[in-house]
């Protein structure tokens, strides 16, 4: 899936325009996650909508397969149990499919739960099973973990991972971390502030489909630890690639 | 619960203190009546001025009012919030009404309708109906953007039934468990000015008969019965509207 020049300026009252995407072009690979990695306001929220079809592109981008968004804040309805959740998306679910989300997600044996007062990855499993449901091409998370905690986050991690890896959900993530980048993504592409063009991409080759233990591999924590290089390697390589 | 019982504790020193100061040591004065006169004008005050009646018609307009223009909200809610996510200059217009003073608005339909129970009926509905749709209104404004980006993405066709409405359900009820206690202020008004017959009109005919006992018995019902509605519409809000948005 290509994605080309995509352009967006953003026109306020006082007659001030700002570009925030400047001839943005970068393509996802079916069946793999591929993350943007960007430092906040660099334009990667509204990249994802344009995507998603929520915002619009200064020249609008043809829309030709299913892109499903999931919001950096919880966006489970409350008023809505998780099976009710999922049907949300889609009506036409039969008790069998729903479980078998509701099973993939992690949440069997909560159906009949209401997200109110559940914990924040509780929440996110909600939203994922209903982006599941409709059966999107691509699954587009916007910064999902900004506000979980460490184990939360590894674990919704390893479920990214597992559903990747056994129903070839295509994952698209915008990410302002380079350890999530650097954990779960086939391709990293890194949007700067200002970015123009193809974005700068870098590929990682994984041993191993246990978050966990490509967490413990010494090139984890060599590659973090090495980060201005990293980032010297997507300033000056169009595209190179990692083993983790 | 710990919050009741306090209240109750409350209550029973006041009426201690009440009964003791008013039944044996002020016996003789203006201000409030005798303990024991107030329990034998109860019965009294209940068949002269027809007090049943009374109350069945102030309590009928206000929570036939509340209940009804929530119904025809939620009947109508698909154009209306329609209307409102698409014309913010309507959502302004009704805010408007925030500022109109109910009481002149009584004392003209009071001129143009006299002690019309029709027209008062009319008049409470409205009240009632542009003051849920005021709330409705500015609660769309704040419904939260992810779960209106979630709709608009998964099933736009369920964006103003199912998510503007049910984000805004909360704060509706809330409205009505508050607005309840104004409403029986605006109706008793109506009633005491315009003289058509209700709670209202019954505390002005005491008032005429300077009857202390029977305007704080009436008094003492109408606490009761705000009361009891109070309790009655916050469980149905925990019932019908659970969550937290």
């Amino acid at each position: 899936m290509k994605f080309e020049n995509i352009n967006k300026t953003f026109s306020y009252k006082n007659g001030l325009n700002v570009k925030l995407l400047n001839n943005i072009s970068f393509e996802i690979n079916s069946g793999e996650i591929t993350s943007i990695l960007a430092s906040a306001g660099s334009g990667k929220t509204t990249l994802l909508k344009i995507i998603c079809g929520l915002e619009t592109a200064d020249s609008p981008i043809k829309q030709e397969s299913k892109f499903c968004f999931i919001p950096s804040k919880p966006s489970s309805f409350p008023w809505l149990n998780v099976k009710e959740n999922i049907l949300f998306a889609n009506e036409n679910l039969d008790s069998v499919s729903i479980n078998s989300l509701i099973k993939a997600v992690g949440l069997d044996g909560y159906e009949n739960h209401y997200p109110n007062n559940k914990s924040l990855g509780f929440r996110f499993r909600i939203s994922l099973a209903r982006a599941l449901a409709s059966n999107p091409k691509v699954l587009a998370l916007d910064e999902p973990f900004a506000s979980m905690d460490q184990r939360t986050k590894f674990e919704i991690l390893q479920l990214i991972v597992d559903l990747n890896k056994l129903q070839k959900t295509t994952f698209l993530f915008a990410t302002s971390n380079l350890c999530e980048a650097l954990l779960v993504s086939h391709t990293t592409f890194l949007m700067k502030k200002e970015s123009t063009g193809v974005l700068l991409s870098r590929k990682t080759e994984y041993q191993s489909d246990n978050v966990f233990e490509r967490v413990r591999s010494d090139n984890y924590s060599k590659y973090l630890a090495d980060e201005e290089n990293l980032a010297k390697g997507f300033a000056t390589q169009q595209s190179f690639t990692i083993s983790l | 619960m710990n919050n009741y019982k306090h209240k109750l504790k409350l209550l029973s020193a006041l009426l201690f203190v009440y009964i003791i100061l008013f039944e044996f040591i002020l016996e003789h004065n203006k201000f409030l009546p005798k303990p024991s006169i107030l329990f034998e004008s109860l019965f009294q005050i209940w068949k002269d001025y027809n007090l049943l009646s009374g109350i069945l018609i102030t309590a009928g307009i206000v929570y036939f009012s509340i209940v009804g223009s929530f119904i025809l909200l939620w009947l109508l809610k698909n154009p209306i919030i329609k209307f409102f996510a698409k014309y913010s200059c309507g959502i302004e217009a009704l805010q408007l009404f925030k500022s109109v003073p109910v009481f002149m608005l009584i004392l003209i339909v009071s001129l143009w309708f006299d002690a019309s129970e029709s027209a008062k009926s009319v008049f409470i509905f409205l009240i009632t109906f542009i003051s849920l749709s005021r709330v409705l209104a500015k609660e769309l404004s704040r419904t939260k953007k992810e779960y209106l980006e979630v709709a608009q993405n998964l099933n736009p066709e369920k964006l103003y039934a199912e998510v503007y409405w049910k984000s805004s359900l909360p704060s509706l009820l809330e409205l009505a468990v508050r607005f309840q206690r104004v409403l029986w202020l605006i109706v008793l008004v109506y009633e005491f000015v315009s003289m058509s017959f209700g709670m209202g009109a019954i505390m002005r005919l005491a008032l005429l008969y300077q009857d202390l006992s029977g305007i704080i018995i009436i008094g003492i019902i109408q606490v009761l019965l705000i009361w009891l509605g109070t309790v009655t519409l916050q469980f149905l809000k925990k019932k019908i509207a659970f969550w937290e948005t």
